[in-house]
């Protein structure tokens, strides 16, 4: 009884804490408010610092050059939020940046599983969200009217990739007949494994190996074990960055023979991976929306200021969050106000073709009405050094291809 | 004995009854009124946010309340218990998603379902001691995350492994377990938590908890005097996970998403210990006290760090948690506990001098 009441004084004094810190809410001045929730601890750590970086460069780039005009040169202002790639967390901070924060739009978060849920919260709050880059075809297949996603979804890259191992095959005669599946085990993985399975049935591939596993591993060489027996030709992996090391170093340690390895951006795409894999990532195909030799006005100038700023190359997916804020500049200077609905009409009437924030590799983004950004488009890299050590070389489509360079296929 | 010392010794007598009397008017007296002001708080506090943060501290308090029949008072230390809050939260989803069958209904099966988990997990391992107790508890919590995560459909129920599942924030209204607002959430855990303190109560002054408490504390002794340690042990897991897995499925009708990650995962298992033993392991208090400590400690070290210096909030959490096992090895209820009897001890002695007076 005596420990109940120890309790309950304790209780009343935190009461009145927390209540005192609620009623002091923050005041609002000319500024418009961003709410971003993106893994800035955990797992995906390094990923969501990254797509912080973009996303405070473009805001610097907006709001030096005057901000929002017909807002009366209203300035962006972000807010970050982590969420630790939990759901629940993302959930909790969506909530606290509507309700307490006051943001007029949400930017996020990178994991599909975080995104899912935490776009329901902006969804029933009538914010506008908009999805820089998480794949999950489902997030906008929920029938939200408030969700808006630049990157491609997940059922596009990998028709790309195997759009990719047909023409490969033509183009240097060589057979591709064996398979094999590597994939973290979490939402990401899982779908693209399930698009990856359909269209190997489609093509007439045979699928020698269909292996996920978590991506919290700390020894993955039964896997690579597995990778060896399979006798494939083609390994194809979906990893997150540390993980992604981890395999890539672990198979060439097995001097597992292959083909090729087809990746799946992420943790591949990272620039924590090229550093601790080195050459081992060899010769390695990747999709990504974007790279850094991609043939756009203003994208070298990007990269370099990127890189002049943080120490590291733009990422594709640094550059969706890159765009996503000049998309947001775009709605806002049509939309005219702060007001959600009228921000979520600009915003599905965007058809962004030029300007600063235009450095992708596709020519406009404009949102079908599921909220997906119609032009999205992907591309394949080799990784080789050509002379100037390990680079990202862009390789298809062949038009995109960067000149003079041809493929190493299959891998030597 | 003289008649004068007779006397002497009733007066005294008469002092004690009137000061224990005292303890125990001041002791309801405060209970009813932090009672009130639990209640009175959504009044006063507005911002979602802030109750979304206080109805997560009721609910690692519920939690952590649920955990300590077993791991505070039967003196194991059971690191899996997020099997049970999973086993929860995915039988009532599933049942109100595919069945249409109310989540409040949900809940009672998944209690039951979880009863039956805790049996079986109970059975093998209350043989083992100490660490080992612990180890099997987390394989275990580490298998059944695994298999969710692999498993697309369990016969008819579809669990979307991975993927989690998701509830369409559509039929809001009591019956559905849904709600537009925090409040009635809020009220929900309150009452649940007062419940499973209740509970709690009753248990640690019935036969039941001697006997935990005895073969916490000294199995053989317990057993030589002819208690049936390992029964009651059963019996408290067997309570324990029923009551955890309710709370599966208030989280998963707060939280609107549910997947293995979140629901079955080390991390939130570790949590509910963490608070345990900050608060003080066995004691009533403990878990209030501790997720009263931890959550905010957590949640607002994110909030207002996770943006400057990323990561940084679990580093608080951690110096915390270290401090305060290297200062407090048996939980800050036992400091708070003492500061609160000598507030009493202060408030008895001058109300009854002032009555002789």
């Amino acid at each position: 009884m005596k420990k109940i009441s120890a309790l309950l004084a304790i209780t009343l004094s935190i009461a009145v804490l927390i209540t005192l810190s609620a009623i002091s809410a923050s005041a609002a001045d000319k500024t418009v408010k961003i709410g971003n929730i993106i893994p800035l601890s955990g797992p995906s750590a390094s990923v969501g610092q990254q797509g912080k970086n973009a996303r405070e460069m473009a805001v610097e780039e907006i709001n030096a050059a005057g901000g929002i005009a017909s807002l009366g040169g209203a300035k962006l202002q972000m807010v970050y939020a982590d969420s630790e790639s939990k759901p629940e967390k993302g959930v909790g901070e969506a909530e606290r940046l509507i309700n307490t924060e006051k943001v007029s739009i949400l930017t996020g978060c990178w994991n599909s599983a975080v995104t899912y849920p935490t776009t329901a919260v902006a969804e029933r709050y009538g914010i506008p969200f908009v999805v820089p880059v998480s794949v999950a075809d489902k997030i906008t297949e929920q029938g939200f009217k408030n969700v808006f996603r630049i990157a491609a979804k997940d059922s596009w890259w990998t028709r790309d990739q195997f759009a990719f191992m047909k023409d490969m095959q033509a183009e240097f005669n060589t057979k591709i007949v064996k398979i094999a599946f590597v994939y973290e085990n979490g939402d990401w993985g899982q779908g693209f494994a399930k698009q990856w399975k359909k269209l190997a049935a489609e093509a007439g591939y045979e699928i020698v190996l269909d292996e996920p596993y978590p991506s919290t591993s700390t020894d993955l060489s039964p896997i690579v074990q597995k990778i060896r027996r399979s006798k494939a030709d083609v390994l194809m992996m979906v990893s997150n960055a540390i993980d992604a090391i981890l395999l890539t170093n672990t198979i060439n340690e097995y001097k597992v023979s292959l083909k090729a390895i087809i990746t799946s951006g992420g943790g591949h795409a990272d620039p924590s991976f090229l550093k601790a894999a080195g050459k081992n990532a060899q010769y390695l195909f990747d999709i990504v929306e974007w790279e850094t030799d991609v043939n756009k006005a203003g994208a070298k100038e990007a990269n370099e200021k990127f890189k002049a700023k943080y120490g590291s190359n733009l990422t594709g997916e640094a550059v969706d969050a890159y765009v996503a804020m000049y998309v947001i500049k775009d709605a806002l200077e049509r939309a005219g106000s702060i007001e959600s609905d009228k921000i979520r009409a600009a915003l599905a009437s965007t058809n962004l073709t030029s300007g600063p924030g235009m450095i992708v590799g596709y020519d406009a983004v404009a949102f079908d009405k599921t909220g997906q950004n119609k032009h999205a488009s992907l591309v394949m890299v080799q990784v080789n050094d050509i002379g100037k050590g390990l680079e990202r070389i862009t390789v298809w489509p062949k038009n995109a291809r960067r000149a003079g360079y041809t493929p190493v296929f299959p891998k030597p | 004995m003289t008649g004068k010392d007779i006397a002497k010794e009733a007066q005294i007598q008469v002092e004690t009854n009137d000061s224990t009397l005292l303890r125990k008017k001041i002791e309801k007296l405060s209970l009813l009124l932090i009672a009130g002001l639990a209640f009175g708080l959504p009044l006063v506090m507005r911002s979602p946010t802030y109750l979304h943060i206080v109805i997560l501290i009721y609910f690692y308090a519920y939690l952590t309340t649920s955990w300590n029949m077993v791991g505070g008072f039967a003196g194991v230390l059971p690191m899996g218990h997020a099997v049970f809050i999973g086993t929860g939260a995915y039988t009532s989803t599933v049942l109100s998603l595919q069945y249409g069958i109310s989540p409040w209904i949900g809940m009672i099966i998944g209690g039951v379902i979880a009863t039956f988990i805790g049996i079986l997990i109970g059975l093998p391992t209350f043989k083992m001691r100490g660490a080992y107790f612990a180890l099997a508890t987390i394989a275990f919590a580490e298998g059944m995350r695994v298999m969710v995560e692999n498993i697309e459909y369990l016969g008819p129920f579809q669990l979307n492994g991975p993927r989690g599942l998701q509830i369409p924030p559509l039929n809001t209204g009591l019956s559905n377990f849904m709600f537009a607002n925090k409040e009635p959430y809020y009220y929900i855990i309150l009452v649940m938590l007062i419940l499973v303190l209740g509970i709690t109560w009753f248990i640690s002054r019935s036969k039941l908890g001697y006997y935990l408490n005895a073969g916490g504390e000294e199995p053989e002794a317990a057993m030589a005097l002819g208690v049936n340690v390992s029964r009651a042990k059963l019996i408290a897991m067997a309570i324990s996970s029923f009551l955890t897995a309710l709370a599966g499925t208030f989280y998963a009708q707060f939280s609107l998403f549910i997947h293995p990650k979140s629901i079955i995962s080390l991390d939130l298992s570790f949590e509910i210990a963490f608070i345990a033993l900050i608060g003080g392991r066995g004691s009533i208090a403990g878990p209030i006290l501790g997720a009263l400590l931890l959550r905010p400690v957590s949640d607002f070290s994110r909030i207002y760090f996770g943006d400057v210096f990323p990561g940084l909030h679990l580093v608080i959490f951690g110096v915390v948690l270290i401090l305060v096992m290297i200062y407090q090895p048996r939980g800050i209820q036992e400091p708070l506990t003492r500061i609160y009897e000598k507030i009493v001890d202060r408030i008895v002695a001058k109300y009854s001098r002032g009555v002789t007076a």
